[in-house]
């Protein structure tokens, strides 16, 4: 009986998935940062990393949860520019930064998150594309607003030079601690409460599952991890403006990548981040066109919308036994 | 004292008052109905208890403890522990899927191995089906579920909305023996039935509902005699 209640639990193959991102983990670690010919290699690994970390992110809320956020560029610039600010203004170390730009996305994340969450269904997606623009707005103009030099509004910040190989490594690690907690929340008990949420919330109440507090909760959770993504961009682009970090069009990038991958499922968000972070460097590699890979990105959109819900990780638990093992869906989940 | 006592609960749906100063209580080990037509506000009272409707005014009081405005999980770990009308279970999820979520709270969550195994005794159907999705199952059996789900949480008072609606015969009567076996033996039970004719004959007190009032209280033996009951309820 305990050995049933502790599969109950979900802990039968934690272990394994955890060993698996560790193993691709060493590998990324393993491409040599000083060397030329690799320049082209780590810069598109930190591209895909930076996607997975942010879809992956999402996925806590928008996946797990089933609360669709929006506005998540909104934390994605405020990591980056809480970094940005102390990294210039009081010459901290960009990457010692993180945890604080991903706490101060996190408290905003509650004070957004905490009435907003209520809402159910479309209304919170709403709520969160006006979070999105306001907050948008708000740092274009702070300087305005405020009579100092802030944020240099639309204008943006240049930031000093940083060593690119420490941004992988950094980069890196950030990625498996995003997938562990991922893997770690949707195997266990608050993974279960927030499916629980997601699939019925009335029942989730009557249940005794604490609704508000774990919506809120996992919606932090995203918002620091993606604010974290802010961060290593500011190490690695040295180059900050709030038209590119607060943009809508980086809040939709986040909800399809997940989307696309698989909604909800703990390798959905990095096949998605794979997918469009390769369509993103071939297309521009091909052609100098910026509106294709959002064409790209809408054909498999409407692909997955209509055949497969589950993605890319959906298709793969299709063909054999062995994928099913690691995207294994936990449960059907709908937009 | 009562159990959990209602008193004079006013309760808003927007700006539509669905209860109007309803009062009522339920004693200890007892089996209490509430009865009434649609829209009576017999569901409304319960979502009200559960706290999943916040009441605009009066009390709720559990051994004398106040619990209105109290959140709904919070609620469920104090043991009154509501088991929503339709079932209201994810069918995505396995039997006993469902029935651990029951006991997510804090009050069901340490002997959850041994009430599943109670649970499993009181339903042995559904320790057949433990590995089958819930929304595969018959709707009798799929009562069961909720019934048990509701039961993980360790209840000290069990609401039931409408359990044997849209059930056969032969499975109505299943789930009033196991309403009986509960009251014994488990949680004080507030029954919410459109069977006026069988919850009277299980139940210890009734209240009747009318627009969100209560009409007429009393023993159950009693409100089954009345005349009004017997035409507008019974069909006598």
């Amino acid at each position: 009986m305990t050995e049933r209640l502790r599969r109950m639990d979900w802990a039968h193959d934690r272990g394994a998935q955890i060993v698996v991102v560790l193993l691709v983990a060493v590998v990324l670690a393993a491409i040599p940062t000083n060397e030329r010919q690799y320049a082209n290699l780590i810069r598109i690994t930190f591209l895909v990393l930076w996607y997975a970390i942010m879809a992956g992110a999402w996925n806590i809320i928008g996946g797990y949860a089933g609360q669709v956020s929006f506005g998540h560029a909104a934390f994605l610039g405020t990591g980056a520019y809480v970094t940005g600010t102390l990294w210039q203004t009081f010459h901290i170390d960009p990457l010692l930064t993180l945890p604080i730009a991903g706490l101060a996305a996190a408290l905003y994340s509650v004070i957004v998150g905490a009435p907003t969450l209520r809402l159910r269904g479309p209304y919170f997606a709403i709520a969160t594309i006006g979070v999105g623009e306001a907050t948008r707005l708000f740092v274009s103009n702070i300087d305005d607003i405020t009579g100092q030099v802030i944020t240099h509004g639309v204008t943006g910040i240049s930031l000093p030079n940083y060593d690119p190989a420490k941004v992988h490594y950094a980069t890196v690690a950030v990625f498996v601690v995003v997938m562990i907690t991922t893997i770690l929340i949707r195997e266990g008990r608050f993974g279960l409460g927030l499916f629980a949420i997601n699939m019925d919330r009335d029942a989730a109440e009557t249940s005794g599952v604490p609704t508000a507090r774990l919506q809120v909760l996992a919606f932090a959770i995203s918002a620091f991890f993606t604010a974290c993504a802010g961060s290593l961009y500011a190490a690695r682009q040295q180059f900050l403006d709030p038209t590119t970090m607060f943009g809508f069009d980086k809040s939709i990038q986040v909800v399809l990548m997940p989307v696309v991958g698989g909604l909800g499922t703990v390798w959905g968000p990095v096949f998605g981040a794979l997918l469009f972070g390769g369509v993103q460097d071939q297309i521009s590699s091909l052609t100098r066109n910026p509106y294709l890979p959002q064409l790209i990105y809408g054909l498999l959109l409407v692909l997955v919308v209509l055949f497969e819900p589950l993605g890319v990780a959906g298709l793969l638990g299709r063909a054999s036994s062995a994928g099913r093992a690691f995207v294994r869906p936990r449960r059907e989940t709908t937009v | 004292m009562a159990l959990l006592e209602v008193r004079q609960l006013t309760a808003f749906h927007g700006d539509v008052q669905a209860l109007w100063d309803v009062s009522f209580e339920v004693a200890e080990g007892s089996i209490t109905t509430l009865l009434g037509s649609n829209g009576a506000g017999k569901t409304t009272t319960l979502r009200t208890i559960s706290g999943i409707l916040p009441p605009r005014d009066g009390e709720i009081r559990l051994g004398g403890e106040r619990i209105d405005g109290v959140p709904p999980h919070r609620i469920v770990d104090m043991g009154v522990v509501q088991v929503p009308e339709g079932r209201k279970l994810w069918p995505n999820l396995s039997v006993q899927e469902n029935l651990v979520l029951g006991a997510y709270g804090r009050r069901g969550r340490p002997e959850r191995a041994r009430t599943l195994r109670s649970v499993y005794e009181l339903f042995p159907r559904l320790a057949e089906r433990r590995s089958q999705l819930a929304g595969t199952l018959s709707g009798g059996e799929q009562q069961m579920v909720a019934i048990g789900r509701g039961l993980m949480a360790r209840p000290v008072v069990l609401m039931l909305d409408e359990p044997s609606l849209g059930l056969a015969p032969i499975l109505v009567d299943e789930v009033f023996r196991v309403i009986r076996e509960i009251a014994a033996q488990r949680a004080t039970v507030l029954l919410v039935e459109q069977n006026v004719h069988r919850a009277l004959q299980i139940a210890d007190t009734a209240s009747v509902l009318e627009n969100g009032r209560v009409v007429l209280a009393g023993p159950a033996k009693q409100i089954a005699g009345d005349a009004k009951v017997q035409t507008a309820y019974l069909g006598l």
